[in-house]
Parts: C-alpha cells; structure tokens; sequence
C-alpha cells in the first residue's frame, strides 16, 4: 500500500477532554497500515509525556502507556516544542519517551514537508 | 482532485459540521470527488437519527444524509466515538444488548482504519475542527 508521511500535532491537554486518546489511537492505526508518522507535542499536550502522571485519581487511563508503546508500533519520530518545554520547565528525563526538541522554524518546515497534518 | 474530509468538532455546538457540509457541496459542484467523509469525536453526533432541531433550525444530520444520498457519499463515522457517546447502529445495538439504535445508512460505523486510508487515496485531506 502506499505510503504517506503523516504529522499529528497534539497541543490540548491528556485528560481534560478526548484529544489526546483520539490522536494516539489514530497514530496507532495509521502506522499498522504502514504510514510513515509523526507526533509533536506543544503546549499543554506536552503534559502527556510525564512519567509522573497519576490519571488513576481520577480513574482515568494512564495514556503515558500508550505513549510509552508507541515504539513497538515503528513511531519513533517524536518531536517536542522547544518553546513548550522551558516555560512548562519540563526536562527530557521527565518523559517517558525520548523525543527531538524543535523551534518553531523546524515547526514550520516538518508542517511544509508532511503529506497530512492533523490538529489535535 | 480527490477530497476527503475529516471532522471533529461538535454537531451541536460548533460550526464546524455546518462548515464541512458547506465546503462538501462546494468542492463536488466544482466537479471533484470526494472520497470519504470520516467523524470523528463530536462531530459523530451527526449521526444520530434522533436528533430533534427546531423546524425554523437547519437539521444537520439529515443535510448530510440527503447530500450522501444525491451523490452516493461514504459517510463514516468513528465506531470507537461513537459507541461511547450513544451513537449505535442496529448491529452494534444487538451485539452489545442495548435496547434501541439510533443510527442507519447513509452512516456508517466504522473504525479508524477508514480514515488512515482516506489519507492515503486523496489528494486533499481537509480537517474540520473543534
């Protein structure tokens, strides 16, 4: 099947509504019918990455799991917003996935050279 | 140019289901294709027969039915979405004991795969957002 390169942009908070769920489980599917994709977490989403997220309070799945299992499924490209990342004052070893920090022009640029970029 | 056209903005509280129909009849009136229409998050209370607008308000789930059925549309709506907020078809109704349906054709229940390959055969996926 044909393949195409496929950016999701997460920028909502985990838990306060389904974003993120829908993204992940779309990420999921689209890369066992063999897309090429990419995630980048700005803004609140970035939240989603933590290891130290306690989402059982409030009975909610833990998504850091899912996040955590995305390699298996050959998504290896995770991108943070630098921005994001120091006025949260979230550091790489707070995440529970290895990603590759980018600015805003390498934004612009992984936005120009996807095929499909989705918002969430 | 083949379109397809991905939603996930509210039925009911949103503009963005309205949008999505309107740049649908556009797009097939200046002769494209559109390949698939794909709901996903709120957007899949489009589906619901049962909704009920005011007479003097436009009937959003039957717009998209009517416009499905004058141009043989694929209307597809997340399975996953949709069964949790109530969103069932008769078979979906029977399999898990649920008492009534209220979703038919022109929509389908579908899962997420049906986006991954709208993706893949258009030429232009357009988003339709909260």
């Amino acid at each position: 099947m044909q393949s195409k390169s496929i950016l999701l942009i997460l920028s909502h908070a985990p838990y306060g509504d389904t974003r993120a769920k829908e993204a992940l489980d779309l990420a999921l599917t689209a890369a066992a019918f063999g897309q090429d994709v990419s995630l980048l977490f700005t803004q609140d989403a970035l939240y989603l990455l933590l290891k130290s997220q306690q989402p059982q309070a409030i009975e909610q799945k833990n998504l850091a799991n899912i996040c955590s299992a995305l390699p298996m499924y050959d998504i290896d490209k995770i991108y943070i917003e630098n921005n994001t990342s120091q006025t949260k004052h979230i550091t790489a070893e707070q995440l529970i996935l290895p990603g590759v920090f980018v600015n805003h022009n390498q934004i612009a640029l992984m936005i120009r050279d996807h095929d499909v970029v989705l918002r969430f | 140019m083949i379109f397809s056209i991905l939603i996930y903005g509210s039925a009911h509280n949103s503009q963005s289901v309205h949008t999505a129909y309107r740049f649908a009849k556009s797009l097939l009136a200046a002769g494209h294709t559109l390949h698939r229409v794909f709901f996903y998050g709120e957007s899949v209370y489009t589906a619901s027969a049962l909704c009920a607008p005011p007479r003097d308000e436009q009937d959003i789930h039957q717009l998209w039915k009517s416009l499905a059925e004058t141009h043989q549309l694929d209307l597809v709506v997340c399975i996953a979405a949709a069964l949790k907020r109530g969103v069932i078809d008769q078979a979906e109704a029977q399999r898990h004991e649920k008492p009534a349906f209220n979703t038919h054709a022109p929509y389908e229940l579908s899962g997420l795969g049906q986006l991954s390959e709208a993706a893949i055969i258009s030429d232009r996926l357009v988003t339709f957002g909260a």
